[in-house]
């Protein structure tokens, strides 16, 4: 429970991000805190600040005298720090000007931490009934590598676009023309100013000073007017973007996929039998490894099509109820390997994987997944799944998705579901 | 918002500027100089960084009187959302101006009121004015 207590406060120390999840946030729910669980959770909170965090954590442990339940936090910490050089090289992991490559710098931007319990009344595939499961996960993008000719793709995409939205400000002619004029004002301002200054005749004083008041009040309208434009100018500014083709299309060409890619997640979970620290235990704890290679496409331009093997590689611990009781546990140690063909062209996506799994100590358990899965986009963010074959356990069960699936299955290490 | 001023001296040095901005979105900046009733493209940054690296204004004795506006377009398209507000908050632009006076602030810095975002926070647009003075 300490060990939750200081997680909880480590996290008190991020600003976080309020945000709604989206159904695009249900394509990949692979956040090992989640993972971990089994879970796959309707909403993942995501206070605005410290202090608004700290008050839904006081809610969820009804005034500290309770362990909290049902939840689901997930923070990006990296972008709670101001970075002195960050550059959108780094980011997309492009060489930059001077040839410096970006392979690793997803290990810190792209690194997330995420938080959750689940608490069910009822047993529940691995879940038991009145049981608080915790857990703590991070996972992070290890390598991305880009070839030479994507790094020039890449810096060639920014290029135009560097290009193209100088032409796409609003409103140019008005705000160049209101540039003009008060560069005029403030050149006039500063020269009858001078002219106060330096003149002894008070009666000349007083028409230079009315002239300069005169000069200032047209300056504020002037100023006005540049505020409006300016304070409409984002939003103009981004209606055109969305509309313009061209623009869109260097933003698409930003999204091809790096050749190598290398991804890393751990989480570790304990359980709370009727939610108290008194008979506390080791849930389960996991660590992934996907490695992706982008290496083959008929014709990216016209098909945007692309072939990806990913190696997916997970060793997970659990400690699972012997069998017949509920409170008698086990630890059971599952090693997993396996691959993923997958070819996408436009909006569909159709991949085959394969993973085996071996158990530390119960050979006999040990099993495969073998299942085929087609994938459609339809529209940014929203994607329909369909995927059948046959998942772990030692009775050849047929695994059937139509809805979310990211790949590895959900159930214990001993299921024979 | 307020103007800060450069000066320029009353030398025939030639002046420069640099700009540097710090943010993981894909940036663009533009520097304009507007005197004597014209505006004159200064230089633009061309890689998506929105670095301008070291760029002539002119002569000092050309510049008196003159405004230059740099301005620097971020879109935020290819970072996840959760963090528009962060990168909005943690913009850096730094704004180096060489040949003029000694002893003056530099860089001059992005002030908050010089920055806006849009109502999504995708795009954000901030501007800088410095007058170009002798004295």
């Amino acid at each position: 429970m300490k060990n939750l207590l200081i997680i909880v406060l480590l996290w008190c120390t991020f600003s976080l991000q309020a945000q709604n999840i989206e159904l695009k946030d249900l394509k990949n729910l692979n956040t090992p805190g989640f993972q971990i669980l089994d879970i796959a959770p309707s909403n993942i909170d995501r206070p605005s600040n410290p202090k608004a965090f700290a008050a839904s954590i006081m809610s969820l442990t009804n005034n500290g005298t309770a362990i909290p339940k049902n939840f689901a936090l997930e923070v990006t910490p990296y972008w709670y720090f101001k970075p002195k050089n960050a550059n959108v090289f780094q980011y997309l992991n492009i060489k930059d000007e001077t040839g410096k490559a970006n392979t690793f710098t997803g290990i810190f931007n792209k690194m997330s931490i995420s938080l959750a319990s689940v608490f069910n009344d009822s047993t529940s595939g691995s879940l038991i009934k009145n049981t608080n499961y915790i857990a703590f996960g991070v996972k992070t993008n290890l390598i991305t590598y880009r070839s030479e000719k994507q790094n020039q793709k890449l810096k060639t995409a920014l290029a135009n676009f560097s290009e193209r939205i100088i032409n796409l400000r609003p409103n140019q002619k008005d705000v160049d023309a209101l540039e003009i004029e008060l560069n005029r004002i403030d050149n006039k301002i500063r020269e009858i100013y001078t002219q106060l200054k330096n003149e002894d005749d008070n009666t000349l004083k007083d028409s230079i000073n009315t002239e300069y008041q005169n000069a200032i009040a047209n300056r504020a309208l002037l100023q006005k007017k540049m505020d409006d434009f300016e304070n409409q100018a984002p939003d103009l500014l981004e209606e055109n973007i969305k509309k313009d083709t061209l623009i869109q299309n260097y933003l698409k060409e930003l999204d091809d996929l790096p050749l190598i890619q290398v991804d890393l997640a751990f989480a570790y979970s304990e359980a709370f039998p009727d939610n108290t620290t008194k008979n506390k235990r080791f849930n389960r704890s996991g660590l992934w490894m996907n490695a992706a290679v982008n290496a083959f496409s008929v014709d990216k331009t016209e098909l945007n099509d692309n072939l990806a093997f990913i190696l997916c590689t997970r060793f997970i611990r659990d400690n699972l109820p012997e069998e017949g009781s509920l409170d008698v546990f086990k630890r059971i140690n599952a090693f997993d390997l396996g691959f993923k063909l997958e070819y996408s062209i436009k909006d569909l996506s159709i991949s085959y994987e394969y993973i085996k799994r071996d158990y530390s100590d119960k050979s006999n358990l040990n099993s495969e997944r073998k299942v085929g899965t087609i994938q459609y986009k339809i529209s940014d963010g929203l994607f329909i799944t369909g995927a059948y074959g046959t998942n772990f356990g030692i009775d050849k069960n047929i695994f059937t998705l139509f809805g979310i699936n990211y790949g590895f299955g959900k159930s214990s290490l001993n299921s024979n579901n | 918002m307020a103007i800060e001023n450069y000066f320029i001296g009353k030398d025939k040095k030639e002046v420069f500027i640099t700009v540097t901005v710090s943010t993981h979105g894909i940036a663009v900046t533009e520097i304009k100089l507007i005197i004597n009733g014209s505006i004159y493209n200064k230089g633009a940054s061309s890689n998506g960084a929105g670095l301008v690296s070291k760029t002539s204004l002119g002569f000092a004795s050309q510049l008196d009187g003159g405004t230059i506006k740099i301005e620097t377009d971020i879109v935020l398209t290819k970072i996840p959302k959760t963090a528009w507000g962060s990168c909005f908050e943690n913009l850096q632009i730094h704004y180096y101006l060489e040949g003029g006076e000694s002893n003056q602030k530099n860089p001059f810095e992005l002030l908050p009121a010089e920055k806006k975002k849009s109502t999504s926070g995708e795009t954000i647009i901030a501007t800088k004015k410095i007058n170009l003075l002798s004295r």
